[in-house]
Protein backbone atom coordinates (compact mmCIF):
# COMPACT_ATOMS: atom_id res chain seq x y z
CA UNK A 1 0.00 0.00 0.00
CA UNK A 2 2.61 2.34 1.06
CA UNK A 3 4.78 1.46 -2.46
CA UNK A 4 1.92 2.14 -4.15
CA UNK A 5 1.59 5.41 -2.38
CA UNK A 6 5.04 6.60 -2.77
CA UNK A 7 4.16 5.45 -6.47
CA UNK A 8 1.46 7.48 -7.50
CA UNK A 9 3.18 10.42 -5.24
CA UNK A 10 6.31 10.36 -7.91
CA UNK A 11 3.79 10.03 -10.65
CA UNK A 12 2.07 13.33 -9.52
CA UNK A 13 5.59 14.72 -9.25
CA UNK A 14 6.71 14.22 -12.15
CA UNK A 15 3.67 15.41 -14.01
CA UNK A 16 3.79 18.74 -11.66
CA UNK A 17 7.44 19.62 -13.36
CA UNK A 18 6.29 18.55 -16.52
CA UNK A 19 3.47 20.65 -16.29
CA UNK A 20 5.84 23.27 -14.96
CA UNK A 21 8.21 23.34 -17.47
CA UNK A 22 6.17 23.08 -20.17
CA UNK A 23 3.61 26.10 -19.55
CA UNK A 24 3.95 28.18 -16.02
CA UNK A 25 7.73 28.26 -15.82
CA UNK A 26 7.98 28.25 -19.99
CA UNK A 27 11.70 29.19 -20.25
CA UNK A 28 10.82 31.19 -23.58
CA UNK A 29 8.21 33.14 -22.57
CA UNK A 30 9.25 33.65 -18.33
CA UNK A 31 13.41 33.86 -18.66
CA UNK A 32 13.33 34.84 -22.94
CA UNK A 33 15.78 32.04 -22.97
CA UNK A 34 15.70 30.51 -26.75
CA UNK A 35 13.97 33.52 -28.38
CA UNK A 36 17.00 33.84 -30.94
CA UNK A 37 15.70 31.34 -33.08
CA UNK A 38 12.08 32.52 -32.34
CA UNK A 39 12.77 35.77 -33.77
CA UNK A 40 14.98 35.18 -36.81
CA UNK A 41 13.80 31.45 -37.84
CA UNK A 42 10.03 31.82 -36.58
CA UNK A 43 8.14 32.48 -40.16
CA UNK A 44 6.70 29.55 -41.04
CA UNK A 45 5.38 26.51 -39.69
CA UNK A 46 7.78 24.27 -41.24
CA UNK A 47 10.81 26.04 -39.84
CA UNK A 48 8.94 26.08 -36.12
CA UNK A 49 8.35 22.12 -36.19
CA UNK A 50 12.20 21.48 -37.50
CA UNK A 51 13.51 23.59 -34.80
CA UNK A 52 11.52 22.17 -32.52
CA UNK A 53 12.39 18.37 -33.38
CA UNK A 54 15.86 19.83 -33.41
CA UNK A 55 15.74 20.72 -29.43
CA UNK A 56 14.68 17.48 -28.99
CA UNK A 57 17.10 15.57 -30.55
CA UNK A 58 19.65 17.62 -28.31
CA UNK A 59 17.87 17.52 -25.56
CA UNK A 60 16.54 14.72 -24.89
CA UNK A 61 19.87 12.95 -25.36
CA UNK A 62 21.67 15.06 -23.15
CA UNK A 63 19.31 15.05 -20.18
CA UNK A 64 20.05 11.53 -19.75
CA UNK A 65 23.37 11.31 -20.51
CA UNK A 66 24.66 14.02 -17.68
CA UNK A 67 23.09 12.70 -14.62
CA UNK A 68 24.62 9.63 -15.27
CA UNK A 69 28.47 11.47 -16.26
CA UNK A 70 27.81 14.80 -14.90
CA UNK A 71 28.63 14.31 -11.08
CA UNK A 72 32.16 12.71 -11.45
CA UNK A 73 33.30 15.24 -13.67
CA UNK A 74 34.91 18.90 -12.20
CA UNK A 75 32.77 21.42 -12.13
CA UNK A 76 34.67 23.28 -14.31
CA UNK A 77 34.28 20.51 -17.39
CA UNK A 78 30.62 20.19 -17.13
CA UNK A 79 29.37 23.37 -19.53
CA UNK A 80 32.22 22.56 -21.99
CA UNK A 81 31.45 18.67 -22.14
CA UNK A 82 27.51 20.06 -22.33
CA UNK A 83 28.04 22.35 -25.38
CA UNK A 84 30.58 19.68 -27.23
CA UNK A 85 27.85 17.40 -26.50
CA UNK A 86 24.94 19.02 -27.91
CA UNK A 87 27.14 20.46 -30.71
CA UNK A 88 27.76 16.89 -31.81
CA UNK A 89 23.93 15.59 -31.40
CA UNK A 90 22.90 18.98 -33.71
CA UNK A 91 25.63 17.62 -36.45
CA UNK A 92 23.70 14.36 -36.57
CA UNK A 93 19.95 16.44 -36.37
CA UNK A 94 21.18 18.80 -39.18
CA UNK A 95 22.72 16.08 -41.26
CA UNK A 96 19.26 14.33 -40.93
CA UNK A 97 17.40 17.77 -41.75
CA UNK A 98 19.52 17.92 -45.22
CA UNK A 99 19.46 14.13 -46.40
CA UNK A 100 16.21 12.99 -45.12
CA UNK A 101 14.36 16.03 -44.66
CA UNK A 102 14.14 19.15 -46.71
CA UNK A 103 17.59 20.64 -48.16
CA UNK A 104 15.81 23.95 -48.73
CA UNK A 105 14.70 23.74 -45.21
CA UNK A 106 18.14 23.02 -43.87
CA UNK A 107 19.29 26.13 -45.92
CA UNK A 108 17.44 28.14 -44.03
CA UNK A 109 17.65 27.38 -40.54
CA UNK A 110 21.29 26.15 -40.29
CA UNK A 111 22.71 29.03 -38.96
CA UNK A 112 19.93 28.98 -36.23
CA UNK A 113 20.59 25.35 -35.41
CA UNK A 114 24.30 25.87 -33.08
CA UNK A 115 22.18 28.49 -30.96
CA UNK A 116 20.22 26.41 -29.83
CA UNK A 117 23.10 24.33 -28.16
CA UNK A 118 23.99 27.27 -26.44
CA UNK A 119 20.41 28.42 -25.83
CA UNK A 120 19.58 24.56 -23.94
CA UNK A 121 23.17 25.15 -22.12
CA UNK A 122 21.59 28.16 -20.24
CA UNK A 123 18.51 25.91 -19.90
CA UNK A 124 19.65 23.41 -18.12
CA UNK A 125 22.27 25.72 -15.92
CA UNK A 126 20.61 25.10 -12.88
CA UNK A 127 20.14 21.56 -12.91
CA UNK A 128 23.59 20.46 -13.85
CA UNK A 129 24.73 20.30 -10.69
CA UNK A 130 22.11 18.75 -8.51
CA UNK A 131 22.17 15.16 -8.41
CA UNK A 132 18.78 14.23 -9.86
CA UNK A 133 17.36 11.06 -11.35
CA UNK A 134 17.25 10.68 -15.28
CA UNK A 135 13.68 10.05 -15.19
CA UNK A 136 13.55 13.51 -13.51
CA UNK A 137 15.68 15.16 -16.30
CA UNK A 138 13.66 13.85 -18.98
CA UNK A 139 10.74 14.39 -17.85
CA UNK A 140 12.14 18.20 -17.08
CA UNK A 141 14.00 17.93 -20.92
CA UNK A 142 10.20 17.02 -22.62
CA UNK A 143 8.40 19.76 -20.33
CA UNK A 144 10.99 22.26 -22.11
CA UNK A 145 11.06 21.12 -25.42
CA UNK A 146 7.36 20.95 -25.05
CA UNK A 147 7.30 24.84 -24.11
CA UNK A 148 9.72 25.97 -26.66
CA UNK A 149 8.10 23.91 -29.46
CA UNK A 150 4.47 25.51 -28.42
CA UNK A 151 5.54 28.81 -28.70
CA UNK A 152 7.72 28.78 -31.71
CA UNK A 153 4.79 26.64 -33.53
CA UNK A 154 2.73 29.53 -32.22
CA UNK A 155 4.61 32.29 -33.52
CA UNK A 156 5.81 30.84 -36.52
CA UNK A 157 2.06 29.83 -37.72
CA UNK A 158 0.62 33.42 -37.08
CA UNK A 159 3.33 34.76 -38.84
CA UNK A 160 2.86 32.54 -41.80
CA UNK A 161 -0.84 33.21 -42.00
CA UNK A 162 0.50 36.94 -41.93
CA UNK A 163 3.73 36.61 -44.28
CA UNK A 164 2.34 33.85 -46.89
CA UNK A 165 -1.59 33.92 -46.55
CA UNK A 166 -0.69 30.18 -46.15
CA UNK A 167 -0.13 27.61 -43.59
CA UNK A 168 2.31 24.43 -43.82
CA UNK A 169 2.31 25.50 -47.23
CA UNK A 170 -1.70 24.93 -47.97
CA UNK A 171 -3.18 28.70 -48.79
CA UNK A 172 -5.52 29.70 -46.01
CA UNK A 173 -7.02 32.86 -45.08
CA UNK A 174 -8.35 35.77 -47.42
CA UNK A 175 -5.11 36.24 -49.08
CA UNK A 176 -4.49 39.46 -47.82
CA UNK A 177 -0.91 39.75 -46.82
CA UNK A 178 1.46 41.67 -44.36
CA UNK A 179 5.27 41.07 -45.41
CA UNK A 180 6.26 43.27 -42.74
CA UNK A 181 5.63 40.50 -40.01
CA UNK A 182 9.03 38.33 -41.24
CA UNK A 183 10.75 41.48 -39.22
CA UNK A 184 11.97 41.15 -35.72
CA UNK A 185 9.39 43.85 -34.35
CA UNK A 186 6.27 40.97 -34.91
CA UNK A 187 7.63 38.58 -33.02
CA UNK A 188 8.73 40.11 -30.21
CA UNK A 189 5.51 41.94 -29.79
CA UNK A 190 3.64 38.74 -30.13
CA UNK A 191 6.13 36.97 -27.41
CA UNK A 192 5.61 39.98 -25.39
CA UNK A 193 1.49 39.57 -25.16
CA UNK A 194 2.20 35.82 -25.05
CA UNK A 195 4.10 36.38 -22.09
CA UNK A 196 1.89 39.08 -20.54
CA UNK A 197 -0.67 36.67 -20.85
CA UNK A 198 0.99 33.30 -19.09
CA UNK A 199 1.98 35.76 -16.11
CA UNK A 200 -2.25 37.50 -16.08
CA UNK A 201 -3.65 33.43 -16.19
CA UNK A 202 -1.28 32.59 -13.49
CA UNK A 203 -2.28 35.13 -11.54
CA UNK A 204 -5.60 34.87 -12.22
CA UNK A 205 -5.33 31.05 -10.67
CA UNK A 206 -3.29 31.87 -7.99
CA UNK A 207 -5.88 34.65 -6.85
CA UNK A 208 -8.30 31.68 -7.44
CA UNK A 209 -7.09 29.13 -5.02
CA UNK A 210 -6.08 31.70 -2.64
CA UNK A 211 -9.70 32.88 -2.60
CA UNK A 212 -11.26 29.03 -2.12
CA UNK A 213 -7.85 28.58 0.57
CA UNK A 214 -9.85 31.56 2.66
CA UNK A 215 -13.34 30.30 2.22
CA UNK A 216 -12.10 27.08 3.43
CA UNK A 217 -10.31 28.83 6.48
CA UNK B 1 12.41 68.86 -1.69
CA UNK B 2 11.94 69.06 -5.42
CA UNK B 3 8.81 68.27 -6.59
CA UNK B 4 9.82 67.05 -9.91
CA UNK B 5 11.41 64.06 -8.66
CA UNK B 6 8.29 62.58 -7.22
CA UNK B 7 6.75 59.65 -9.62
CA UNK B 8 4.10 60.49 -11.90
CA UNK B 9 1.49 61.57 -9.93
CA UNK B 10 -0.58 64.23 -11.34
CA UNK B 11 -4.09 65.46 -10.31
CA UNK B 12 -6.59 64.85 -13.19
CA UNK B 13 -7.18 68.36 -13.19
CA UNK B 14 -3.13 68.95 -14.05
CA UNK B 15 -2.81 66.32 -16.97
CA UNK B 16 -6.62 67.64 -18.55
CA UNK B 17 -4.93 70.73 -18.53
CA UNK B 18 -1.80 69.43 -20.44
CA UNK B 19 -3.73 67.46 -22.93
CA UNK B 20 -5.73 70.65 -23.69
CA UNK B 21 -2.62 72.91 -24.32
CA UNK B 22 -1.05 70.41 -26.61
CA UNK B 23 -4.39 69.68 -28.46
CA UNK B 24 -4.52 73.55 -28.62
CA UNK B 25 -1.17 73.80 -30.67
CA UNK B 26 -2.56 70.78 -32.90
CA UNK B 27 -5.58 72.46 -33.50
CA UNK B 28 -3.53 75.81 -34.68
CA UNK B 29 -1.05 73.38 -36.72
CA UNK B 30 -4.02 71.86 -38.20
CA UNK B 31 -5.43 75.03 -39.32
CA UNK B 32 -2.31 76.11 -40.72
CA UNK B 33 -2.48 73.02 -43.41
CA UNK B 34 -5.53 73.66 -44.16
CA UNK B 35 -4.45 76.70 -46.75
CA UNK B 36 -2.09 74.63 -47.87
CA UNK B 37 -4.23 71.08 -48.46
CA UNK B 38 -7.67 72.02 -48.29
CA UNK B 39 -10.01 70.43 -45.40
CA UNK B 40 -8.33 66.80 -46.28
CA UNK B 41 -5.68 66.79 -43.54
CA UNK B 42 -8.17 67.95 -41.37
CA UNK B 43 -9.86 64.51 -41.70
CA UNK B 44 -6.97 62.70 -41.21
CA UNK B 45 -5.96 64.08 -37.99
CA UNK B 46 -9.73 63.94 -36.50
CA UNK B 47 -10.10 60.01 -37.96
CA UNK B 48 -6.79 59.25 -36.13
CA UNK B 49 -7.85 61.03 -32.78
CA UNK B 50 -11.27 58.90 -33.42
CA UNK B 51 -9.57 55.77 -33.51
CA UNK B 52 -7.06 56.30 -30.63
CA UNK B 53 -10.47 57.42 -28.40
CA UNK B 54 -12.08 54.18 -29.70
CA UNK B 55 -9.01 51.74 -28.66
CA UNK B 56 -8.76 53.21 -25.41
CA UNK B 57 -12.64 52.86 -24.66
CA UNK B 58 -12.12 49.03 -26.24
CA UNK B 59 -9.04 48.44 -23.93
CA UNK B 60 -10.96 50.29 -20.86
CA UNK B 61 -13.68 47.77 -21.39
CA UNK B 62 -11.57 44.89 -21.66
CA UNK B 63 -9.85 45.59 -18.53
CA UNK B 64 -12.77 46.59 -16.93
CA UNK B 65 -11.94 49.75 -16.01
CA UNK B 66 -14.71 52.83 -15.94
CA UNK B 67 -14.64 54.54 -19.01
CA UNK B 68 -13.61 57.95 -16.96
CA UNK B 69 -9.95 56.78 -16.58
CA UNK B 70 -10.16 58.17 -20.36
CA UNK B 71 -11.66 61.66 -19.93
CA UNK B 72 -7.33 62.94 -19.07
CA UNK B 73 -7.70 62.71 -22.75
CA UNK B 74 -4.49 61.32 -23.71
CA UNK B 75 -5.29 58.97 -26.17
CA UNK B 76 -6.76 62.29 -28.62
CA UNK B 77 -3.20 63.66 -27.62
CA UNK B 78 -1.74 60.32 -29.50
CA UNK B 79 -4.13 60.15 -32.48
CA UNK B 80 -3.47 64.13 -33.34
CA UNK B 81 0.02 63.86 -32.82
CA UNK B 82 0.39 60.78 -35.22
CA UNK B 83 -2.23 62.41 -37.59
CA UNK B 84 -0.12 65.50 -37.99
CA UNK B 85 3.14 63.87 -39.33
CA UNK B 86 0.96 61.81 -42.17
CA UNK B 87 1.46 63.10 -45.55
CA UNK B 88 -1.93 65.19 -46.57
CA UNK B 89 -1.90 62.65 -49.36
CA UNK B 90 -1.63 59.56 -46.49
CA UNK B 91 -4.98 57.25 -47.06
CA UNK B 92 -7.06 57.34 -44.25
CA UNK B 93 -6.80 54.18 -42.90
CA UNK B 94 -3.16 54.57 -42.27
CA UNK B 95 -3.66 56.90 -39.43
CA UNK B 96 -6.12 55.46 -37.78
CA UNK B 97 -4.04 51.79 -37.71
CA UNK B 98 -1.31 53.65 -36.48
CA UNK B 99 -3.24 55.21 -33.62
CA UNK B 100 -5.14 51.75 -32.59
CA UNK B 101 -1.86 50.17 -32.28
CA UNK B 102 -0.02 52.90 -30.47
CA UNK B 103 -2.91 52.67 -27.70
CA UNK B 104 -3.76 48.81 -28.33
CA UNK B 105 0.01 47.72 -28.11
CA UNK B 106 2.42 50.67 -26.59
CA UNK B 107 0.12 52.03 -24.42
CA UNK B 108 -3.05 49.79 -22.67
CA UNK B 109 -0.95 46.65 -21.90
CA UNK B 110 1.58 48.27 -19.73
CA UNK B 111 -1.23 49.97 -17.46
CA UNK B 112 -2.36 53.01 -19.20
CA UNK B 113 -1.49 56.76 -18.95
CA UNK B 114 1.06 57.21 -16.64
CA UNK B 115 2.63 53.74 -16.52
CA UNK B 116 3.23 53.20 -20.43
CA UNK B 117 7.15 52.98 -20.86
CA UNK B 118 7.08 53.97 -24.68
CA UNK B 119 5.68 57.34 -25.81
CA UNK B 120 2.43 55.69 -27.95
CA UNK B 121 2.41 58.42 -30.47
CA UNK B 122 6.25 57.76 -31.33
CA UNK B 123 5.48 53.88 -31.03
CA UNK B 124 2.18 54.44 -33.73
CA UNK B 125 4.53 56.06 -36.29
CA UNK B 126 7.65 53.99 -36.36
CA UNK B 127 4.96 51.04 -37.20
CA UNK B 128 4.00 53.13 -39.62
CA UNK B 129 7.02 54.06 -41.49
CA UNK B 130 8.37 50.63 -40.88
CA UNK B 131 5.46 48.89 -42.46
CA UNK B 132 3.71 51.40 -45.14
CA UNK B 133 7.15 54.00 -45.91
CA UNK B 134 5.72 54.64 -49.37
CA UNK B 135 2.59 55.39 -48.37
CA UNK B 136 4.11 57.90 -45.41
CA UNK B 137 6.85 59.26 -47.37
CA UNK B 138 4.88 60.33 -50.27
CA UNK B 139 4.26 64.26 -50.31
CA UNK B 140 1.85 66.27 -52.76
CA UNK B 141 4.18 69.14 -54.49
CA UNK B 142 2.76 72.33 -52.76
CA UNK B 143 0.79 74.85 -54.57
CA UNK B 144 -1.14 77.94 -53.21
CA UNK B 145 -4.52 77.24 -52.12
CA UNK B 146 -4.24 73.53 -53.70
CA UNK B 147 -7.16 71.92 -52.78
CA UNK B 148 -6.56 68.13 -52.11
CA UNK B 149 -8.81 65.90 -53.19
CA UNK B 150 -11.52 63.82 -50.28
CA UNK B 151 -11.05 60.66 -51.84
CA UNK B 152 -10.24 57.78 -49.27
CA UNK B 153 -6.97 56.91 -51.37
CA UNK B 154 -5.25 59.32 -53.59
CA UNK B 155 -2.75 57.94 -56.31
CA UNK B 156 0.88 59.43 -57.59
CA UNK B 157 -0.65 59.87 -60.81
CA UNK B 158 -3.58 61.98 -59.21
CA UNK B 159 -2.08 65.35 -58.38
CA UNK B 160 1.94 65.76 -58.89
CA UNK B 161 4.35 64.78 -56.21
CA UNK B 162 6.76 66.70 -54.77
CA UNK B 163 10.68 65.63 -53.27
CA UNK B 164 10.31 66.65 -49.61
CA UNK B 165 13.13 68.23 -47.95
CA UNK B 166 14.03 65.30 -45.57
CA UNK B 167 14.50 63.44 -49.21
CA UNK B 168 16.28 66.36 -50.34
CA UNK B 169 19.23 66.48 -47.75
CA UNK B 170 19.52 62.78 -47.09
CA UNK B 171 20.10 62.08 -51.08
CA UNK B 172 23.12 64.66 -50.86
CA UNK B 173 21.01 67.12 -53.48
CA UNK B 174 20.69 70.75 -52.39
CA UNK B 175 17.53 71.57 -50.77
CA UNK B 176 15.62 73.87 -53.23
CA UNK B 177 13.57 75.91 -50.67
CA UNK B 178 14.28 79.43 -50.04
CA UNK B 179 14.86 80.58 -46.11
CA UNK B 180 11.63 82.59 -45.99
CA UNK B 181 9.48 79.65 -47.04
CA UNK B 182 11.73 77.74 -44.75
CA UNK B 183 10.32 79.86 -41.68
CA UNK B 184 6.88 79.98 -42.99
CA UNK B 185 6.59 76.12 -43.82
CA UNK B 186 5.64 76.50 -47.62
CA UNK B 187 7.52 73.73 -48.51
CA UNK B 188 6.82 69.70 -49.29
CA UNK B 189 6.32 67.89 -45.91
CA UNK B 190 3.96 66.07 -43.83
CA UNK B 191 0.50 67.80 -42.38
CA UNK B 192 1.97 69.08 -39.25
CA UNK B 193 5.97 68.91 -39.06
CA UNK B 194 6.66 71.70 -41.57
CA UNK B 195 5.21 74.96 -40.12
CA UNK B 196 8.28 75.96 -38.28
CA UNK B 197 6.93 79.30 -37.18
CA UNK B 198 3.85 78.08 -35.95
CA UNK B 199 5.99 74.98 -34.19
CA UNK B 200 7.82 77.09 -32.44
CA UNK B 201 5.29 79.41 -31.23
CA UNK B 202 3.49 75.86 -30.10
CA UNK B 203 6.60 75.33 -28.11
CA UNK B 204 7.15 78.79 -26.14
CA UNK B 205 3.08 78.46 -25.62
CA UNK B 206 3.62 74.78 -24.08
CA UNK B 207 6.89 75.94 -22.19
CA UNK B 208 4.85 79.44 -21.26
CA UNK B 209 1.83 77.37 -19.88
CA UNK B 210 4.58 74.75 -18.27
CA UNK B 211 3.04 71.84 -20.50
CA UNK B 212 6.21 71.50 -21.43
CA UNK B 213 9.76 71.72 -20.00
CA UNK B 214 12.32 73.84 -21.90
CA UNK B 215 15.16 72.32 -19.92
CA UNK B 216 14.05 69.37 -22.08
CA UNK B 217 13.21 71.19 -25.65
CA UNK B 218 16.35 74.07 -25.19
CA UNK B 219 19.22 71.28 -24.97
CA UNK B 220 17.23 69.30 -27.62
CA UNK B 221 17.40 72.31 -30.43
CA UNK B 222 20.93 73.52 -29.08
CA UNK B 223 22.14 69.52 -29.74
CA UNK B 224 20.23 69.48 -33.05
CA UNK B 225 21.90 73.05 -34.34
CA UNK B 226 25.43 72.02 -33.54
CA UNK B 227 25.37 68.59 -35.34
CA UNK B 228 23.80 70.50 -38.46
CA UNK B 229 26.26 72.52 -38.03
CA UNK B 230 28.79 70.26 -38.41
CA UNK B 231 26.89 68.57 -41.63
CA UNK B 232 26.28 71.26 -43.75
CA UNK B 233 24.59 70.74 -46.75
CA UNK B 234 26.43 71.47 -49.98
CA UNK B 235 26.63 75.07 -51.47
CA UNK B 236 24.13 76.76 -49.01
CA UNK B 237 24.95 79.11 -46.52
CA UNK B 238 25.57 78.36 -43.16
CA UNK B 239 22.66 79.13 -41.51
CA UNK B 240 20.53 78.25 -44.23
CA UNK B 241 22.07 74.88 -44.20
CA UNK B 242 21.15 74.38 -40.42
CA UNK B 243 18.11 75.60 -40.92
CA UNK B 244 16.76 73.51 -43.90
CA UNK B 245 18.77 70.55 -41.53
CA UNK B 246 16.17 71.47 -38.77
CA UNK B 247 13.02 72.14 -40.80
CA UNK B 248 13.23 68.53 -42.77
CA UNK B 249 11.14 65.64 -41.92
CA UNK B 250 9.82 65.09 -37.76
CA UNK B 251 12.95 67.16 -36.02
CA UNK B 252 11.18 70.12 -35.06
CA UNK B 253 7.97 68.72 -34.59
CA UNK B 254 9.53 66.22 -32.08
CA UNK B 255 11.23 68.64 -29.85
CA UNK B 256 7.64 70.13 -29.43
CA UNK B 257 5.25 66.89 -29.25
CA UNK B 258 7.42 63.82 -28.98
CA UNK B 259 9.66 64.81 -26.30
CA UNK B 260 7.47 66.52 -24.04
CA UNK B 261 5.20 63.17 -22.62
CA UNK B 262 5.28 63.65 -19.15
CA UNK B 263 5.17 60.32 -18.43
CA UNK B 264 8.23 59.04 -20.31
CA UNK B 265 10.21 61.85 -20.15
CA UNK B 266 12.43 62.26 -16.88
CA UNK B 267 11.57 64.28 -14.46
CA UNK B 268 14.75 65.97 -12.65
CA UNK B 269 15.73 68.73 -14.33
CA UNK B 270 19.25 67.21 -15.39
CA UNK B 271 17.99 64.27 -16.36
CA UNK B 272 15.74 66.25 -18.92
CA UNK B 273 18.67 68.28 -20.40
CA UNK B 274 21.22 65.22 -20.47
CA UNK B 275 17.81 63.47 -22.39
CA UNK B 276 17.21 66.07 -24.68
CA UNK B 277 20.80 66.16 -25.58
CA UNK B 278 20.81 62.17 -26.49
CA UNK B 279 17.82 62.53 -28.02
CA UNK B 280 19.06 65.47 -30.32
CA UNK B 281 22.54 63.38 -31.10
CA UNK B 282 20.34 60.31 -31.75
CA UNK B 283 17.55 61.58 -33.99
CA UNK B 284 20.14 63.73 -36.50
CA UNK B 285 22.08 60.76 -37.22
CA UNK B 286 18.55 58.51 -37.96
CA UNK B 287 18.17 61.49 -39.95
CA UNK B 288 20.89 61.12 -41.94
CA UNK B 289 21.91 57.47 -41.89
CA UNK B 290 18.56 55.34 -41.08
CA UNK B 291 16.94 53.00 -43.67
CA UNK B 292 13.80 55.38 -42.90
CA UNK B 293 13.29 59.08 -44.07
CA UNK B 294 12.03 60.45 -40.67
CA UNK B 295 13.81 58.61 -37.73
CA UNK B 296 13.06 60.81 -35.11
CA UNK B 297 10.39 58.33 -33.75
CA UNK B 298 12.88 55.58 -33.26
CA UNK B 299 15.07 57.78 -31.55
CA UNK B 300 12.37 58.39 -29.01
CA UNK B 301 11.60 54.88 -28.23
CA UNK B 302 15.31 54.32 -27.67
CA UNK B 303 15.85 56.89 -25.51
CA UNK B 304 12.74 56.35 -23.64
CA UNK B 305 14.06 52.87 -22.39
CA UNK B 306 17.01 55.07 -20.80
CA UNK B 307 14.92 57.61 -19.24
CA UNK B 308 14.92 55.97 -15.83
CA UNK B 309 18.36 55.44 -15.74
CA UNK B 310 18.98 58.78 -16.99
CA UNK B 311 16.78 60.24 -14.18
CA UNK B 312 18.22 58.14 -11.11
CA UNK B 313 21.86 58.77 -12.44
CA UNK B 314 21.35 62.34 -13.21
CA UNK B 315 19.75 62.54 -9.74
CA UNK B 316 22.47 60.91 -7.65
CA UNK B 317 25.32 62.93 -9.43
CA UNK B 318 23.80 66.32 -8.85
CA UNK B 319 23.27 65.02 -5.33
CA UNK B 320 26.71 63.98 -4.84
CA UNK B 321 28.02 67.18 -6.64
CA UNK B 322 25.97 69.58 -3.99
CA UNK B 323 27.09 68.07 -0.96
CA UNK B 324 30.79 67.73 -1.87
CA UNK B 325 30.49 71.35 -2.11
CA UNK B 326 28.33 71.53 0.61
CA UNK B 327 31.65 69.85 2.66
CA UNK B 328 34.21 71.98 1.01
CA UNK B 329 32.41 75.41 1.73
CA UNK B 330 31.62 73.95 5.21
CA UNK B 331 35.43 73.13 5.93
CA UNK B 332 36.88 76.50 4.39
CA UNK B 333 34.48 78.38 6.82
CA UNK B 334 35.91 76.66 9.66
CA UNK B 335 39.28 76.72 8.66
Amino acid sequence: MSKRKTLRRRFWQAADSFVETAISKNLVLTQAIGICPIIAAGVSLKNGVALTVCTAVVLLPLSLLMPLIGNRLPKWLRPVLYVLLAALALVGASYLLETRISPELYAQLYAFIPLIAVNMLRAHNATMGHTMHPLETIIEALGSTLGFGMVICVISAIREVTITSTLWGIPVGSGYTLPEAAAPFAAFIMLGFMSAMLQWTRHRIAAYFHKKEAEHQ
Amino acid sequence: MNHNLAPHIRTEQKSIHMTLDVLIAAAVLCVFSVFNYGIRPVYIVLLSMLAAIVSEALCCLIRRKSLRAMLDGSAAVTGAIIGLVMSPMVAYWVPMVGSAFAIIVAKAPFGGYGRNVFNPAAAGIAILSYCTPRRLFTYPAIGAGMQLPLAMEIGAEDIAIGTSLAAQIRSGATPTVNRLHLLLGDFVGPIGATATIILLACAAYLIIRRSASAWTILPYLVTCTIIALCTPCASLGTLHSIAAQLCAGYVLFTGVFLLNDPVTTPRFWLGRVIYGVLTGALVMLLQQVGRIEAGSCFAILIMNTLSPIIDRWSYYAWRSITRLLRIRREVKAHE
